[in-house]
């Protein structure tokens, strides 16, 4: 199954069901944000889009209306152009994947979930004619699509993502200043990465994407295993980016480690808060449909609460 | 130095490297894992893998010295300070102690003219146990019970006092190197490392055998144990004497023997029973009677007449009414002597109706033809069956083995030769306890005799046959052992009958040098060559006579003295009663059942009346019954079937055992050499020699023990520490999500 079918099948129809105020909640979480900075300076007319609850009534085409009975919103250049960067992180860590089955797949990886979920977001910014770029990172960026609001580009978008393999070591804070560096225009870049990387170095890097002008958010994907791990006895682990084998007794270092990932995780999130980036956690275990009605509707809420 | 009590458990020590072991096999038994979030294991092992490894190994250090604590405590070592005080007066007692007390309770402890000897030997006994204490192992062995299964030893002081105290003299006798042998058994059962072999004797010597030099050799090596060895050590006992000064007695009497003048005794014909009486001491008996009692029946009696350290014999003649078991015993009476339990002993005798003897004839005949023919005469004259030996003559065509069951006596007459059959049913006749006597001649086959009848010693022929050889002029019999049973109807003056036979052709015996000790020559020609000999084979006994019994190579059955030579042959080889009827004390009483009598119709009672308990057990390898050791000298009846038969045995103290003579320093000397002994004569030398000290030797084990506990301890701490510190890290873990 292509990732744009298992996309289709297992994560948008399925927000489908999940019902109208979880699209909305989306969309408006996506949108609403960027909204209100070029207003009046770049008014272009762009199109027309269904009338939605929620929306506002001043932007109703009443001309439209009168002609044909039907609610159209009337859509400008700058508003409606969210240029929005889906950053995946496809280093060795994210080829980690402990067994779990989710969407149908077995041993979906990190990389598997992320790809997934940049789809998704991908096809949501696409529907409301948002433009959507890609850059496949690891320790630099391997891929790099301009965002652009096109079927065809996201297609491609599409194939660079099911194509990339894990591999490499993670440096997101060079790979994050290098992106910063050619994104020229405010936009909003989305990071789904298991953000295993010095902290201090990735909120440096984080603010000065800030400083560009860029909208953050990270999704951080880890798995389940990583929380728990439950690995009883003595364990060789591995490392997947090409650290030193280790020999340790997972009972007797369980608590230390999760100590050290609980502590790294709150580093980051503190970071993250103190520069209005938001950071979201999903684990591979969980159904992705349900996984973005929580975050966006959470998003929303905050949108929400922003512009009021 | 450190000595290790329990070598056998040495092994237990492996148990220390187990934690390595399974520390081995749980990394053998690594999983591997793909892992991405590596950098926090690295994070934490930069943070925490000092203190990781640390605790690791520390903890695996503590687990191997606890298990190596207790095992090595299980071997119970046993520090020594000090080298040992072999040879002065004091005995430093430093551990706990493994004593064997080994107390001669033998006849000459029952002599005394105020009380038993036994009694200061017991207080010295007691003494000794009071310097123990608690924890102490203490083995009593008796001389009276030395043949008793081993017992382990007792830590219970009061019952080993009560053991000592109920202690009683016995007939048996004395017999020192029987006692440390026991000792030096005893002493595996112990655990205790100070080690003490203490003797606890009457002061008399009578039981050291200190002439049996080859025993003491022994002895001492395995008492001074291994050279290096600590001194009161488990493998050097401290060696110590508790025996008060004894002094030669003033007046003992004692039957020292009793015998009657024949094998096999015949009923209705006058024997003579001779008593021995020995004195010692150097007050004179007077007014003492020795009297002769037959089944507890006095018979006879003589006034005692005996010298001041002197001994003197007495001839009773007696005849038996009737065939049967009988008991004879000589009684002192009136002797007023220091000791009472030799002043009578008994012997057991078979008065015999018949005596079946089976003559299998190699050429046979009738009347004094035939091979056998004039030993026959000689057995039966009036050829009637009433004489005292009924003697069957068959071929060799005839013999067969419901015949030798009937038989006591076998004698095989210039034989050529005898199946397999024969020839194992005559070796289990033999080792059964049957008599054999074996007589050449012209046909016997030297080669097939050698081959399977001798086998080299093997075979029931005391010996090999040489070629048969013809001397020039014939050959008599000139020496002879009188004092053989077969010869008792002659005497070393009699020697002139032999003389006048004259041997003219006879078998080369091959004797086998120093091979065959157990060979006896009851008679030799003058040029020295053996003409009868004898041989003990299992129970029975087989005698060779190198020339015929009949007149093909020798005159000496035309001679007179060939009768009682004969009949002398046949009561020896078929006058011995099986199981034995004369017992020492301390001997088991012995009877095996024949098919018609059921185990229950037998009883048995001692001499005072009391029943003897008899249970089911073994006699030279064939069922019988058996009692206990029997300690008290006297008669006991065994009551068999119904109707009852009555069967007598005798209990008689051993000969000279009731010496009495003082233990002298030179009798240890010789026994006992350069070997350190403590010799103590008084109770308060008992408590004045062992002292209490326990500065100078340390018992391991319990403090090892207590460091195994310790470190369990510390290990309990080191896991609750680790694990306080995961619930802590867990803790900090959840508040940092």
């Amino acid at each position: 199954m292509s990732l744009q079918q298992t996309v289709q099948e297992q994560v948008l129809q399925r927000l489908g069901k999940v019902g109208v105020e979880a699209r909305q909640a989306v969309e408006s979480a996506l949108v609403g944000q960027h909204r209100s900075v070029h207003r009046g300076l770049s008014v272009e007319f762009a199109g027309h889009r269904p009338y939605q609850p929620g929306d506002d009534l001043r932007r109703l085409d009443w001309i439209v209306y009168a002609r044909t009975d039907r609610y159209d919103i009337r859509l400008f250049e700058e508003e409606t152009r969210l240029r929005a960067t889906l950053v995946v992180d496809a280093s060795g860590s994210m080829g980690y994947g402990s067994g779990v089955r989710n969407h149908g797949v077995e041993h979906i990886t990190k990389l598997d979930y992320a790809r997934w979920l940049a789809a998704s977001l991908g096809f949501l910014m696409l529907r409301q004619s948002d433009a959507v770029g890609l850059a496949i990172c690891d320790t630099e960026v391997r891929t790099h699509l301009p965002p652009a609001s096109t079927m065809g580009h996201f297609l491609t978008v599409l194939d660079q993502l099911q194509e990339r393999t894990p591999g490499g070591e993670t440096s997101l804070a060079s790979v994050l200043e290098t992106l910063a560096a050619r994104l020229s225009r405010r936009g909003l870049v989305i990071l789904i990465t298991d953000g295993f990387d010095d902290p201090e170095r990735l909120l440096m890097a984080l603010r000065y994407l800030r400083h560009r002008k860029q909208d953050v958010r990270i999704f951080q994907i880890v798995d389940p295993q990583e929380e728990r791990f439950a690995f009883p006895g003595m364990i060789e682990f591995i490392g997947l980016e090409h650290e030193p084998r280790l020999k340790l007794d997972g009972d007797r270092v369980r608590s230390w480690y999760q100590k050290a990932l609980a502590e790294h995780r709150h580093v980051l999130a503190q970071g993250c808060h103190a520069i209005n980036v938001q950071l979201e956690t999903l684990r591979t275990d969980e159904d992705l449909a349900f996984a973005l009605v929580r975050i966006l509707s959470a998003a929303s809420g905050r949108a929400t609460a922003v512009r009021q | 130095m450190i000595e290790i009590l329990n070598l056998a458990l040495t092994g237990g020590m492996a148990a220390a490297a187990a934690p390595i072991i399974i520390h081995i096999a749980h990394r053998r038994k690594l999983q591997r894992v793909d892992w991405g979030a590596m950098r926090f294991l690295l994070e934490m092992l930069r943070q925490k893998r000092r203190s990781l490894t640390i605790e690791h190994l520390l903890l695996l250090l503590v687990r191997i010295l606890a298990l190596a604590c207790l095992a090595f405590a299980l071997t119970r070592p046993n520090l020594h300070l000090h080298g040992g005080l072999a040879g002065k007066d004091v005995i430093e007692r430093s551990g706990k102690t493994a004593a064997v007390l080994l107390i001669d309770d033998g006849l000459s402890s029952a002599a005394g003219r105020t009380g038993p000897a036994l009694d200061k030997v017991k207080a010295l006994a007691l003494a000794y146990l009071d310097t123990l204490k608690t924890g102490d192992e203490i083995s009593i062995i008796t001389q009276s019970r030395i043949g008793a299964a081993p017992a382990d030893p007792i830590f219970d002081l009061s019952a080993a006092r009560d053991q000592v105290a109920a202690l009683q003299p016995s007939a048996v006798a004395s017999d020192v190197p029987a006692l440390l042998e026991a000792a030096i058994s005893q002493l595996s059962r112990h655990l205790n490392p100070e080690a003490e072999v203490v003797l606890c004797s009457d002061g008399r010597g009578d039981g050291w055998h200190a002439e049996d030099r080859v025993r003491w050799e022994e002895l001492r090596r395995r008492l001074a144990g291994e050279p290096d060895a600590v001194q009161g050590s488990r493998k050097r006992p401290h060696l110590v004497l508790l025996a008060p000064e004894a002094h030669a007695v003033d007046c003992n009497v004692a039957v020292t023997g009793i015998q009657v003048d024949r094998t096999l005794i015949p009923a209705g014909r006058q024997i003579s029973v001779r008593v021995d009486i020995a004195h010692s001491g150097e007050r004179a008996v007077t007014g003492a009677l020795v009297r002769l009692l037959v089944n507890g029946r006095a018979v006879a009696e003589r006034a005692l007449d005996v010298q001041l350290g002197g001994k003197a014999e007495y001839a009773i003649p007696y005849t038996f009414p009737e065939p049967g078991s009988y008991v004879i015993e000589a009684v002192i009476e009136g002797a007023r002597d220091v000791l009472a339990l030799d002043d009578r002993r008994a012997i057991s005798v078979q008065v015999e109706a018949h005596l079946p003897v089976l003559l299998v004839e190699g050429r046979s005949g009738n009347g004094l033809g035939g091979s056998l023919g004039l030993v026959s005469a000689a057995l039966d004259p009036a050829a009637d069956g009433k004489d005292l030996f009924s003697v069957t003559r068959v071929p060799l065509a005839a013999l067969t083995d419901e015949l030798l069951s009937g038989a006591r006596v076998v004698v095989l007459g210039d034989l050529p030769a005898l199946d397999a059959a024969g020839v194992a049913a005559l070796e289990h006749f033999v080792v059964a306890g049957g008599g054999v006597l074996v007589g050449l001649g012209p046909d016997t086959n030297a080669e097939l005799v050698n081959r399977s009848w001798s086998r080299g010693g093997d075979g029931f022929l005391p010996c090999n046959l040489l070629a048969s050889v013809q001397p020039p002029t014939p050959l008599s019999p000139a020496t002879a052992i009188y004092s053989h049973p077969a010869l008792s109807a002659f005497t070393s003056k009699a020697a002139d009958a032999w003389k006048s036979a004259q041997v003219r052709r006879y078998f080369h015996l091959d004797l086998g040098g120093d091979k065959a000790p157990d060979l006896l020559h009851v008679i030799s020609l003058d040029n020295g060559d053996p003409l009868i000999i004898e041989r003990p084979r299992g129970l029975g006994k087989v005698a060779l006579v190198a020339t015929s019994l009949d007149q093909s190579w020798c005159d000496l059955p035309l001679r007179p003295a060939f009768v009682p030579l004969i009949r002398g042959l046949m009561a020896s080889l078929g006058g011995v009663v099986l199981p034995p009827r004369n017992l020492l004390p301390g001997n088991r009483l012995a009877w095996c059942p024949s098919g018609s009598v059921a185990e229950q119709n037998v009883s048995a009672e001692g001499p005072d009346g009391a029943a003897v308990a008899l249970t089911s057990g073994a006699w030279e390898g064939r069922h019988a019954l058996v009692s206990e050791p029997l300690l008290k000298p006297g008669t006991y009846q065994l009551r068999v079937g119904d109707p009852v038969s009555v069967i007598r045995y005798a209990v008689a103290i051993a000969p000279f055992a009731s010496t009495l003579e003082p233990l002298s320093a030179h009798e240890i000397t010789d026994a006992l050499h350069e070997l350190p002994l403590h010799r103590i004569e008084s109770e308060a030398r008992v408590k004045a020699t062992f002292s209490l000290s326990e500065n100078n030797n340390v018992e391991l084990a319990r403090w090892l023990v207590l460091a195994c506990l310790g470190l369990l301890f510390f290990e309990t701490i080191l896991v609750r520490r680790q694990a306080a510190g995961e619930r802590g890290a867990s803790r900090e873990a959840g508040m940092a999500a």
